[in-house]
């Protein structure tokens, strides 16, 4: 590796450590040791409450009920949609992205309304079950995506070899599924943490959860040396189901790209009716379901018009979309140069620590950041948006950085080796070389990280500058009292513009792939 | 290498130079629990009237309102902020307590009764929500309608109620104040009796509204905004002031308190003038029928008047620290 990426990487781990590490860490070791020494009472209290106790049981038993349900679904939509010969199945994947879009408050109150409506009895709309299907619903999505992106790169070559000794169910089981582990496990532990920190849908269906007990610390006792140390357990649980497979993971690409030079291979179905069926019946009832409930709410009720309605967000839409691109870029960089690190220089210490701050419940991240932040000294972070994208970094980097690693891994040194024996300058190299090669995972993550940063509403709402207005934050606090119709078309608007950017950015990354195809040529 | 550097440097001071620029001069920058759809306009028309820029940290349901507390209490070393406008005395009292706000004596005080305004004027009341009853008039007869908040343990009502979890918002502050009238024995005694009659713990009184007015619930306490709200929706609910014949009903007002060392306290204190004046309470009787504490503000015909109104007798300041001293057993309870 060159002086260069050794720089930049060295760079990004300083801003890195300052920016996000430091208030973290301070702000844990501030509430744990007091008069110096270490608060165990507050951990001691905690295992000898039952209900405590109870609602780690129940976050635990959500979380990976989520997790083996959204990476379970996702696969095969993953399989359907990626490796065979669907008609339509790039309409359908995207469709498929829309609950991941919505608030998940929205998502369950719209769900609630839709059960209630047809009927369903209250005690099976209000308790664990259904957070378990609305988070697997929410989840779907995002599993299929990164299987999705491992399957793309599974060379056509093995695949025919394995079908010249047998079918495609055994090739797909003794081949297939084993080369998808990583991506399976990876998209596992990513659902897991996003619901075990999950906290509003939970709270909505009235279902017990340890991120209840944190927030109820926070927001009833304001003892925030007791929730720290909840939200130390919640990052232990993480930790704990992730650091003796971290080998393992580190290895594996959290999403996998395809390389124009393979050949990939794709499945002829034998009854393509039955499974666009399939497939059309799932985003009819698990995606259009509770979007459709909005829209006749929206449009029953006695709400103020769709232009009023955008005029409302508009400050606060425009200012979110754009900060959000800005911290989309921001960690998406980062993400590179922490993949720089993981991938080139091995240090492997990089993938638990970035693991570590998003395990970390986003109420205390927010609390870290205005403690820190929040000093004479550093008022031009604090007092603007500089907070916001500081949160985003703290929030998305180890999902930006495993995505760009994956990518990384997969770009040969030998190619980037003999442009430099050829006489390349790094950056040449760099320029014409690796990132060409990498910009697919650049994209994906800053796609991935922008959907986020569009939704974060626990962080933003802790720190946002006064006068500010985003989206999540707008919304959340119009609804309130706002009637019901209007909440829905709110939620209405702000799906359409983030789809629109979506639509506009894969817009420019089709223009830009063909580009490159182009010069290729 | 150097020529990185030196981009890396540039990049870094034009987004500082890009964020940094922040005239503070002629601003006021006001924390509120209140919901935006209310407060805001109060906070235009301020901002109108006095060419005082206002910068607002608004609320949010999802945090139970009690995010900008915390963001405040965080804030205590260096405050950002110069007004805290809270939907209730409660929290105003919890921020008095860890000694972020100063006594303020504003003049607009005149004819606001000294029940709502606190003894060392760190928070000041005005326009006020009462707790009610939303009952929704498909699903309970005029004559089984509960007349007191202790009839909610009759067996005739079991499963058919709401209420909001008791740990947050007006709902605790509700059963802070139960807990002072009734004592803490009777009050135990009447929680027991709630959950034994199955009642249901809402996310919020936003969802009590919700489920009263679509009839997923036959009643739901909640404030009289909420219950407006779902009146103005056209559902079919009324609310009912409880215990007219016993102890009264519960008069929440909002609480507005300076902050200590914050940056434009001048400014703040013109703020804090604005909000307690008898035009703020008309704006907010009109916009969600809050009920003026000014003696000889105008009540529109829609609102409910404290004239007519018997209130819970309560020393509001003694209710926040009754609201601290009973949290664990709520806590414990709202599991049980």
């Amino acid at each position: 590796m060159n002086n260069q990426s050794k720089y930049i990487s060295g760079f990004a781990a300083i801003v890195f450590g300052a920016a996000v590490l430091l208030p973290l860490v301070s702000l844990v070791f501030g509430s744990l040791f007091v008069e110096g020494g270490l608060m165990i009472t507050n951990f001691t209290e905690i295992f000898q409450q039952r209900t405590v106790l109870l609602s780690i049981l129940n976050s635990v038993i959500i979380s990976i009920l989520a997790s083996f349900v959204s990476v379970a679904i996702g696969c095969c939509f993953a399989l359907l949609f990626t490796k065979t010969d669907l008609p339509f199945r790039k309409v359908l994947f995207f469709l498929l992205l829309l609950p991941l879009l919505l608030p998940p408050y929205i998502v369950t109150v719209a769900w609630t309304d839709v059960w209630l409506f047809l009927g369903i009895s209250k005690n099976l709309v209000y308790g664990l079950p259904a957070v378990v299907f609305i988070l697997s619903t929410i989840y779907v999505p995002l599993a299929a995506f990164i299987i999705s992106g491992s399957l793309k790169n599974i060379s056509a070559s093995i695949e025919e070899a394995g079908l010249m000794m047998t079918d495609y169910k055994t090739l797909f089981f003794k081949i297939i599924l084993p080369l998808l582990r990583p991506a399976l496990f990876s998209s596992f532990i990513l659902v897991f943490i996003l619901s075990v920190s999950e906290f509003a849908v939970p709270a909505y269906l009235s279902v017990n959860v340890f991120t209840t007990e944190i927030f109820t610390q926070f927001t009833a006792f304001y003892d925030y040396s007791s929730a720290i140390s909840y939200a130390l357990i919640l990052t232990a649980i993480c930790l704990l189901l992730i650091l003796p497979e971290n080998h393992y993971l580190s290895k594996a690409p959290f999403v996998s790209f395809g390389k124009k030079s393979f050949r990939q291979l794709t499945v002829s179905l034998k009854n393509k009716n039955f499974w666009l069926i399939i497939g059309f019946a799932y985003i009819v009832f698990v995606v259009f379901l509770p979007i459709t409930m909005l829209v006749s709410q929206w449009l029953i009720g006695d709400s103020i018009s769709f232009v009023d309605i955008v005029e409302l967000l508009f400050p606060a839409l425009k200012d979110s979309l754009l900060l959000s691109v800005v911290g989309s870029l921001l960690v998406t960089l980062l993400g590179f140069a922490f993949a720089l690190m993981s991938v080139k220089y091995k240090t492997k210490a990089i993938d638990s620590i970035l693991l570590f701050v998003f395990a970390i419940p986003a109420i205390v991240t927010g609390i870290a950041l205005v403690k820190f932040y929040n000093s004479p000294m550093l008022n031009f972070v604090y007092g603007t948006s500089l907070i916001i994208l500081i949160a985003f970094v703290a929030r998305f980097l180890f999902v930006s950085q495993k995505i760009i690693a994956g990518g990384l891994m997969q770009v040969p040194d030998s190619f980037r080796e003999a442009a430099i024996i050829m006489g390349a300058p790094p950056f040449y190299t760099f320029r014409k070389i690796t990132f060409p090669l990498l910009a697919d995972a650049l994209f994906t993550s800053f796609f991935i990280i922008l959907i986020f940063c569009v939704a974060e509403l626990t962080t933003v709402i802790m720190v946002y500058p006064p006068g500010t207005s985003f989206l999540p934050v707008r919304i959340f606090t119009l609804m309130a009292n706002a009637p019901q119709s209007t909440v829905s078309g709110m939620c209405l608007v702000a799906l359409l513009s983030t789809l629109s950017l979506i639509t506009i950015m894969m817009g420019g990354r089709k223009l830009l792939i063909n580009q490159q195809w182009k010069r290729t040529q | 290498m150097k020529r990185i550097v030196i981009e890396l440097l540039a990049v870094s001071l034009i987004a500082f130079s890009l964020f940094a620029c922040n005239d503070k001069t002629n601003e006021v920058v006001v924390y509120t629990s209140v919901d935006q759809v209310f407060s805001e306009p109060v906070l235009m028309e301020f901002e109108m009237e006095t060419g005082i820029e206002v910068k607002a940290v608004f609320d949010t349901e999802e945090t139970k309102s009690t995010g900008v507390l915390n963001r405040l209490i965080t804030e205590k070393d260096n405050p950002q902020c110069d007004v805290f406008w809270s939907g209730d005395p409660m929290r105003a009292d919890v921020l008095k307590q860890r000694g972020i706000t100063r006594a303020y004596r504003s003049g607009e005080t005149k004819g606001i009764s000294p029940v709502f305004i606190d003894k060392d004027y760190n928070w000041i009341g005005f326009s006020a929500r009462a707790r009610v009853l939303l009952v929704n008039t498909d699903l309970v007869r005029e004559e089984d309608t509960p007349k007191s908040i202790l009839d909610l343990t009759k067996e005739k009502h079991k499963g058919n109620f709401a209420i909001a979890n008791p740990l947050f918002g007006t709902t605790s502050f509700h059963f802070a104040a139960l807990f002072m009238e009734l004592g803490n024995e009777k009050a135990k005694v009447f929680l027991k009796g709630l959950k034994k009659n199955d009642v249901v713990i809402a996310s919020s009184n936003g969802d009590v509204k919700k489920r009263v007015a679509t009839g997923e619930i036959a009643m739901g306490l909640t404030d009289t905004d909420d219950a407006n709200e779902a009146i103005k929706e056209g559902s079919p609910v009324k609310m009912v002031f409880l215990d007219q014949d016993g102890f009264g009903d519960l008069i929440v007002p909002n609480t507005v308190s300076l902050i200590k060392n914050s940056p434009n306290n001048e400014n703040g204190k013109r703020l804090m003038d604005f909000l307690l004046s008898p035009k703020t309470e008309k704006m907010l009787a009109k916009s969600c029928v809050q009920m003026p504490l000014h003696k000889d503000a105008p009540v529109p015909a829609n609102v409910p008047s404290l004239d007519n109104i018997v209130p819970m007798a309560v020393d509001y300041g003694a209710i926040a620290k009754k609201s601290e001293e009973i949290k664990l057993y709520l806590k414990e309870w709202v599991v049980e």
